[in-house]
């Protein structure tokens, strides 16, 4: 068992997960943003946003959860990973409502943050990762030695 | 308990303006002037570096970016000793020829001249180790980028940039490891301190009045140096007070002080100017591995005066490369699959000033605020912009071409460019346009009407009340601003020593 979350609530993180699935879904053995250690991530880092955003993300959550209700008959969390990139792409090319297009931007970029910021990612993209021999880790290197 | 401070001068942020004027003023403390230097943001040192993306996020204002109220453009600042210069890529730009005597002309500024202006530049490139790099500076991103260019016939041009002994890791925006680059947090601050400026991190001001500043003093994040002075709430006394905490911050601690200072300007806030910029990507059959190597060496302006901007190499970390993907899922997936074969560069846009775009306050703390509309010719041109850097990748051999700014995720031949990338796609929201070089706010004029400072930077009707940065620009530079913030920001400080 993980840290508790600090920004999602037990019904936020059950839609964050769900779109985390569609933003990197997981391919083959490869976990995708929706793994236990990116969305603590992501967690982490929505808890540091000002609170006004915080605020915003809540709202857009709730309301990614239960609009598809009207569409689909069932909360976003329920519905297949299809429908449910069909429904995050009709929000995010709306024409008429900026805020909505702009909650599934937020929410997408922190799934990418909770992915892409991961180790895990790493090996799979050709990225090496940080620099080891940087003055930050030798100095940590000689403190542990 | 309120713990009050006496000095003769108070700076208010350490970045390219606040660092170079505490610089400047620093040999008075031989002569016993009292100068403390302050910093909203912890003072980070090169060993806290870590070169991770996830972590090195909280180096900005906001742990990433700031969004406009609308959400059509987001802007990075650093929150750190230093300021913007710790996680800048060290690209040093003269301002344009004639830029500075236009503002002169434009603005009523009969003290300020172009000739002045360009005659400290040489000093201060010296000062910041500002050169053109060798072509061991060229990795396969920017080589690429020029092969582009050039196969077009466009112009290829070598940014300046302020390195020494530089690794040539590539980690430039995530705070230097090795100490290469040259900003404030490396030259000015610590020469500053050296020679008796005392520097206070992690206070962040309030409010301001024609005396002094009033500010909270927080705790020092563990293992950055902490203030000897106590936590809590600080008045700061001071003769001359100058306020060069960055575009985001300057004018909302001025319009914080309206009740203190009396009435100011209505033009206090407005005529922000942001560069707005956007990213795009190619894929290429070979590796590339633009995270190696120092990662903007080139720009090409072919687009400078037909349709108002810059392309620009660049690289980005794997999570801020992702997030300028279009759309979810496998697509996403399987291009970031090819990052280490992926080419990058810049958009930057040279924006107008305009009266509704400003910085305001809001919420009873008056936390700074954006109120910015990306105009019609910005628009214009970012759509432009995409098309032409899809025209480069393509020259150089790219399989594939992605722009956030498209109604599909990619395109894979230069005929896909303009019916894929429209104004129409440029949705706020859907895209979010970036931005690193805020200015404007408390522009430089003659009438206080329409500006909020002298060509001093001094504060129309309160003198001892000094703006050290790009805050004061009436309008953009088009190119990076700092070096031009450096040489007004030793004019202020040439006028404040000379009053003290």
């Amino acid at each position: 068992m993980g840290e508790p979350y600090r920004f999602l609530d037990a019904g936020g993180a059950a839609t964050f997960r769900a779109l985390a699935a569609c933003v990197v879904p997981p391919q083959g053995e490869a976990p995708g943003a929706a793994h236990d250690a990116c969305v603590a991530l992501a967690d982490r880092s929505l808890s540091e946003r000002p609170e006004r955003d915080q605020r915003l993300l809540r709202i857009f959550l709730r309301a990614l959860e239960w609009l598809p209700l009207l569409r689909y008959g069932r909360r976003f969390s329920r519905l297949d990973l299809a429908r449910r990139t069909a429904f995050l792409t009709l929000l995010e090319r709306n024409r008429s409502v900026g805020k909505l297009r702009a909650g599934v931007f937020g929410l997408k970029t922190y799934a990418l943050l909770g992915y892409y910021g991961s180790d895990l990612s790493f090996a799979e993209i050709g990225y090496p990762g940080p620099r080891l021999d940087a003055p930050y880790y030798q100095l940590r290197r000689k403190g542990e030695a | 308990m309120i713990t009050t401070l006496e000095y003769d001068v108070v700076i208010v942020g350490s970045g390219a303006g606040g660092g170079t004027i505490a610089a400047r003023l620093s040999p008075l403390c031989e002569s016993g002037a009292r100068i403390a230097l302050l910093e909203a943001g912890p003072h980070y040192t090169r060993e806290h570096f870590n070169t991770r993306e996830r972590d090195m996020i909280g180096l900005f204002i906001d742990r990433g970016a700031m969004p406009s109220n609308n959400y059509e453009i987001a802007v990075s600042a650093a929150s750190c000793v230093g300021g913007s210069t710790a996680v800048y890529t060290g690209v040093t730009f003269r301002a344009p020829d004639g830029l500075i005597d236009g503002w002169a002309r434009d603005f009523g500024l009969d003290e300020l001249s172009g000739a002045d202006i360009e005659a400290r530049f040489p000093r201060l490139e010296g000062e910041i180790d500002a050169h053109f790099p060798g072509d061991e500076y060229e990795n396969a991103n920017n080589r690429l980028f020029r092969e582009g260019c050039e196969s077009l016939g466009w112009p290829v041009k070598q940014f300046r940039v302020n390195v020494a002994r530089c690794e040539r890791c590539g980690f430039c925006n995530l705070g230097c490891p090795y100490g290469a680059k040259r900003g404030t947090l490396e030259v000015q601050v610590p020469r500053a301190v050296e020679r008796g400026v005392e520097l206070i991190p992690n206070c962040r001001v309030h409010t301001i009045d024609d005396d002094g500043v009033n500010a909270v003093l927080g705790d020092a994040p563990e293992g950055t140096m902490a203030s000897r002075h106590p936590t809590g709430p600080l008045r700061i006394e001071a003769k001359r007070i100058v306020i060069a905490a960055g575009t985001l911050n300057s004018s909302a601690i001025l319009m914080r002080s309206r009740s203190r200072l009396g009435d100011l300007s209505p033009a206090l806030g407005r005529y922000l100017t942001l560069h707005p910029a956007l990213t795009s990507f190619g894929r290429m059959p070979e590796p590339v591995r633009g995270f190696d190597g120092f990662p903007k060496l080139h720009y090409t302006d072919r687009f400078s005066e037909s349709h108002h901007y810059y392309i620009e190499t660049a690289f980005y970390f794997p999570f801020v490369t992702a997030k300028s993907l279009p759309g979810f899922g496998s697509d996403i997936r399987r291009f970031m699959g090819s990052y280490d074969h992926l080419t990058c560069a810049l958009t930057l846009v040279h924006d107008e000033p305009e009266h509704h775009n400003r910085m305001t306050i809001a919420g009873p703390e008056g936390r700074p605020e954006i109120d910015y509309r990306l105009s019609q010719r910005s628009r214009d041109a970012i759509v432009h912009a995409q098309q032409s850097t899809g025209r480069i990748f393509f020259e150089a051999g790219a399989e594939e071409y992605v722009s956030p700014v498209s109604n599909r995720f990619s395109m894979t031949s230069p005929a896909d460019l303009e019916p894929v990338i429209t104004v129409g796609d440029l949705q706020s929201g859907r895209v979010v346009v970036s931005s690193a070089h805020p200015m404007g706010g408390c522009r430089m004029g003659s009438d206080p009407d329409t500006s909020v400072t002298n060509a001093w930077g001094e504060l129309h009707g309160h003198p001892a009340v000094v703006v050290g940065d790009a805050s004061v620009f009436p309008t953009s530079t088009k190119v990076n601003p700092y070096l031009t913030v450096m040489a007004l920001a030793e004019r202020c400080a040439e006028r404040i020593a000379a009053g003290l």
